[in-house]
């Protein structure tokens, strides 16, 4: 059974169709990626999957997401959360009041002991040693990488087994986006599955297991890492090659 | 009389500071006035009236249930009718109006059951003020200044370093956020709707140690402790303090030398000249 099962989703925006029947899934240790032009439905899929489709102002119409046997369509965050889902937006959303330890605590909400807490705490920083150094620091003051490794190293405060990340490297300098990816790789051979959208497909494809490619609202292809690597018609449209 | 009158800011300070400080921690989780905040304060004060009057409550005890029952009244408002609305994405305005129509309601609610006559808290004889500096302050008005204090410093410590507290802030910095960190944003607010009303029902209780209960006392309360709010940045707890202790000052100073007609004025002007002045308040910011 895998993870997570998406089957014929479709999602609206008031008229505007924005998702045709959509399918995919993502089995338990994989790391699978979606990629393809602006506006054709990934950030839908993933928000969708992750519970905040609905603040964005899109509806589900039809379909079912199954994660490990259960139907969680429609499911608040929060539920999601505590099934073991967590969800990192394109646009960060750190607390930006809180410093940035506040910030990692609220990732560990649900946890329950001070000591378990501080213990994943220690785990994220020693993956994002930066954050460490802005420990007392208000997240908002923070620079977009710096609040993009706070709203990753916030998701991992709880080990979820399906990790959602909506455009990682948007924003950030290369050598931020090598320390992200670089993490990506860590969190899952810690055994969290992760579904990533993601804009660089070069950086997406090679990171990836598995991938989906999106056209318009559709997938308009979908394979392993060595399938769409090799696939011509990827290499010549999206790889420039 | 300066001494006096320094008095006289104090106490009603900490009055304006207590509604302003459950107005602000409301208004910056669910980013809306809650009028129905002022109304809270009169059912305050007729919980007391009724605890400590009609059920023979000692003080102490009537002022902890009556403030409880004025938070169990404010999280009910928010569960009957702000929760309905935000769940249909209902924009501010709206919120606004319901509010105002929550107001108007509970305040008739309160009508048909006490009257419109000025009714007071029995708490035993009043005594002589004592003389401190050249001033006179009773009993009454320390209990008020102490009870503030505790207040404001408990709720300052509470939304610093508690758990819950933490959540309230990560809720009115980010709802969707909180929810992506596990947090029942909804929960929380009901919390915060609550603790807010705590706070408002304390502050009628508190003044009614010293004046009449009446129905309509909510509404200037209200607008004073908007005021004290907007001056002091809407949504923060240290503005609130400030705020309130300004606006005590400004009007008992400022009856000083104007005649005391006017100290309702006083309040207002204040409001309209930050308005356009310093939208934001004295520590608050944009958003
Ligand atoms: N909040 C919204 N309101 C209305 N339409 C929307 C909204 N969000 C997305 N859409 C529309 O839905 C379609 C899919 O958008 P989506 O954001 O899912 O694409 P995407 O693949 O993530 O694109 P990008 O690479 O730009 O992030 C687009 O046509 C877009 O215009
Ligand atoms: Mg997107």
């Amino acid at each position: 059974m895998p993870l997570l099962e998406v089957t014929n989703l479709n999602v609206t925006y008031g008229v505007q169709r924005a998702l045709n029947d959509v399918s995919l899934t993502v089995n338990e240790g994989e790391i699978v990626v979606m990629i393809g032009p602006n506006g054709a439905g990934k950030s839908s899929t993933i928000k969708a999957v992750g519970g905040i489709l609905a603040h964005a102002g899109g509806r589900i119409e039809n379909g079912d997401i199954i994660f490990r046997g259960k139907n969680i369509k429609g499911r608040r965050t929060d539920e999601l959360v505590k099934l073991g889902i967590s969800f990192v937006h394109d646009t960060h959303r750190v607390f930006p009041s809180m410093t940035v330890l506040e910030n990692l605590e609220m990732g560990g909400y649900t946890l329950s002991g001070n000591a378990a807490v501080q213990r994943k705490i220690d785990e994220v920083i020693a993956l994002f040693p930066r954050l460490g150094e802005r420990k007392k620091q208000a997240a908002g003051t923070l620079s977009i990488g710096e609040q993009q490794m706070l709203a990753i190293g916030r998701s991992l405060m709880l080990t979820p087994a399906l990790l959602l990340v909506d455009e990682p490297s948007i924003g950030l300098s290369p050598n931020f986006v090598e320390t992200i990816f670089s993490r990506f790789v860590e969190i899952n051979r810690g055994g969290t599955a992760l579904l990533i959208v993601e804009q660089n497909t070069r950086k997406a494809l090679e990171l990836c297991h598995r991938g989906y490619v999106f056209e318009i609202g559709r997938i308009a292809m979908e394979g392993t890492h060595h399938d769409l690597l090799e696939n011509r018609h990827i290499r010549s449209i999206y790889l420039g090659e | 009389m300066f001494t006096q009158l320094l008095f006289n800011s104090l106490i009603a300070g900490s009055i304006y500071t207590l509604i302003a400080l459950g107005f602000s921690l409301i208004y910056r989780t669910v980013r809306f006035f809650n009028f129905a905040h002022g109304v809270i304060y009169t059912c305050g004060a007729y919980a007391a009236y009724a605890f400590i009057n009609q059920l023979g409550f000692h003080p102490a005890a009537g002022f902890i249930c009556a403030s409880v029952c004025a938070g169990v009244v404010g999280s009910a408002v928010d569960a009957m009718v702000y929760k309905p609305l935000r769940r249909r994405k209902a924009p501010y305005l709206v919120l606004l109006i319901a509010s105002l129509g929550a107001f108007i309601f509970l305040q008739n609610v309160i009508l048909l059951i006490y009257s419109s006559q000025i009714v007071s808290l029995n708490t035993g004889p009043v005594k002589a003020g004592h003389l401190v500096l050249g001033g006179a302050i009773t009993d009454m008005q320390i209990v008020i200044l102490c009870t503030s204090l505790l207040l404001f410093a408990a709720l300052t410590l509470f939304v610093r370093y508690t758990r819950l507290g933490k959540a309230m802030r990560a809720v009115s910095d980010d709802t969707v956020a909180a929810g992506v960190v596990g947090i029942n944003p909804e929960r929380i607010i009901g919390i915060v709707f609550f603790a807010g009303s705590v706070l408002a029902g304390a502050a009628g209780i508190l003044t009614s140690l010293e004046t009449g209960i009446e129905p309509t006392m909510g509404m200037t309360a209200m607008l004073k402790g908007i005021t004290a709010a907007v001056v002091g940045g809407a949504g923060s707890i240290p503005g609130a303090a400030f705020g309130g202790m300004l606006l005590g000052c400004a009007e008992n100073f400022g009856i000083w030398k104007l005649p005391a007609a006017w100290k309702d004025c006083i309040a207002f002007v204040i409001l309209v000249g930050f308005l356009l002045v310093k939208p934001y308040g004295i520590v608050g910011k944009k958003d």
